[in-house]
Parts: C-alpha cells; structure tokens; sequence
C-alpha cells in the first residue's frame, strides 16, 4: 500500500479524481450520506487550493482519503457544525487542522471490514498524522461519528471530545481532539 | 502544553458527580461472512452516553456488552470511557491520562446506568419485547 498527500494543485489528475470518486462511493452510495456529487464525483466548498488529501492507493486503486483543512480558514466543524462544540470557541489556530472525509473501505476485498477498524484505517491515520505534523500541526479536530473515537484508541492516538456528542441525522457525532505529539 | 478543550475535575469531586443518560445505541455486526454464519455464537453489544447536567460540558461515554450468566441478563463496560475529563489531584495537576480514565472506569462501575441504557435502546429501536 502507498500513501500519497497533496493539494488539488500537485496531485495528478488520476489521483485527485480518484479519491473524488472514492469519496462519492463512500460517503453517497456506501453510507448514503446527503452531499453534493457531480458526475460521480464527491467535492464541496472546503475542496479549495489549500486543501490537503492523503490517499491510501492498493495497486492503484484508491482505497483510503483524508482531507486536512487549516482552522484559520472555513472549515467543515466551524462553518456547518459549530453545536458540537456547545460553549466552547470555535478553535482557529495555525497548529490546529481538521481532519473531514476519512475513510478507509477497500472495495476490491471480499472482507467489508467497516470505515473504521481496518489495518488500512490504522495505516491512513498514521498517514494523516505524519502529513499533519510536517505542516506544523500539533492537534487535529474531526466531526466524528463515535466509531472514530475507537479506532483512534486502537491505533495508539490520545483523542478526547471537545463536547456530548449530539444526534445529527439520525447518528451520534461530536467533535473530536486529536493530539498528534504524543 | 497542556492539553486543550479537557474539563478538569478534581479527583475528590468524582463520589458527587452525577451523571445523567443522553443516548444509547447497538454497535452494528461485522459484515464478514464467517460472522453472519447461522448457529454461530453471537453477542450483543453498544455504546451509551452520559452528562453531568443538561447544557453541562462534561461527557462519558462507554461500550457495553450484554451477557446471560446463570439465567441472568448483565450488562458490563466493555473497555475504558471515552471523555472529555481530565482528572486533576489535591494539588491541582494533571493526573495521567490512563490513571484518569480507570478512575473514570470504576465511576461507571458504581453506577447504575443498565436500565436507563436499556430503556433509552427499547424507545429508540422499538424492539417488540421490551416493556
């Protein structure tokens, strides 16, 4: 397995579209999420130029997406899921990134081992923490489903929630703190 | 540094904490062929979470599992709470970060959250038995 990162300006054109692709069949025809898609493609208003991606490709084939977006910038928690956070300020910070889109479904398996608890979700996050780190990040905030909370707890990580977690269309998520450092 | 976005709670306040149920769900089956086999053993587990009081910051959160032992239905914490408290000592520092979980842990322990968990599962997915 390899993992690439990048920004939509430095990817190739088979990468960036591929992880669009995996991310329609994820999120849109896998779980059913409500978003945007056009032809085949999943992107939103924070895919911009300063947008991250990490992307775990088998063989080619993309089998794991992260996105990281810079707090100092709109990002998904602050601009569409401020409530997760009940009280607390919204966290703007150069050493603070968001963590949106993870998943790690590897579609050519026989095995569906779910988003969140495969070797290749393991080997993402790690993937997503160097990334993290080399951009000067020292905790990552994710709005998260509960799942995640478990993984990150597998794989070694220390993450807390910012607040409860609240029913959002019918799931439990919260807002998650990930520390990367230690 | 130290960690941002805890609520810090002193150790001694933890016998006055009183928590209050907020939601409770089932973990779904893995989707693995040799697990949805017929006849196989199987075992029901999920997660509840709790807050120290309406609009109150504190959150904890747990796995569970239900087991029939000697006729009896039980529910244990499966694992060590996810939270955003960070116990602190008499001195006011930070107690580590695993110490503060396990003291979290027996916490739950010492509650009685089995039937409100069961309650809030029986509302939310309707099952026919309940009551």
């Amino acid at each position: 397995m390899e993992f690439i990162t990048g920004t939509s300006q430095n990817l190739t054109n088979e990468v960036f579209l591929g992880l669009a692709r995996y991310r329609h069949k994820v999120f849109i025809k896998t779980l059913g999420w409500d978003l945007a898609a056009d032809a085949g493609l999943e992107l939103d208003q924070f895919d911009r130029p300063d947008t991250i991606y990490v992307v775990a490709r088998e063989q080619g084939d993309c089998v794991g997406v992260a996105r990281l977006l810079p707090t100092l910038q709109p990002y998904l928690l602050g601009e569409i899921f401020p409530q997760l956070l009940a009280d607390a300020p919204i966290p703007r910070s150069a050493d603070v990134w968001e963590l949106s889109r993870f998943a790690a479904f590897d579609f050519s398996s026989n095995v569906l081992s779910g988003q969140f608890s495969s070797p290749t979700a393991i080997g993402l996050l790690h993937a997503v923490q160097q990334c993290a780190l080399r951009h000067q990040a020292s905790r990552l905030i994710t709005v998260s489903p509960l799942g995640v909370e478990r993984l990150l707890r597998k794989a070694g990580f220390r993450a807390y929630r910012a607040a409860p977690p609240q029913i959002v269309d019918g799931h439990p998520l919260f807002a998650c703190w990930i520390d990367l450092t230690t | 540094m130290p960690p941002h976005g805890l609520v810090r709670l002193p150790i001694q306040a933890l016998p006055t904490l009183r928590l209050q149920h907020l939601l409770s769900g089932i973990h779904e089956e893995s989707s693995q062929p040799a697990a949805q086999a017929c006849g196989r053993p199987t075992s029901i587990t999920g997660y509840t979470e709790w807050t120290a009081a309406a609009g109150s910051p504190v959150t904890l959160g747990w796995d569970w599992e239900m087991q029939c032992e000697l006729g009896q239905v039980l529910w244990r914490r499966v694992g060590l709470p996810f939270t955003n408290v960070l116990l602190v000592d008499r001195a006011r520092q930070d107690i580590a970060w695993q110490q503060s979980l396990r003291r979290l842990a027996d916490l739950v322990d010492a509650m009685a959250w089995a039937e409100s968990t069961r309650a809030a599962l029986c509302t939310r997915y309707a099952w026919s038995g309940c009551r």
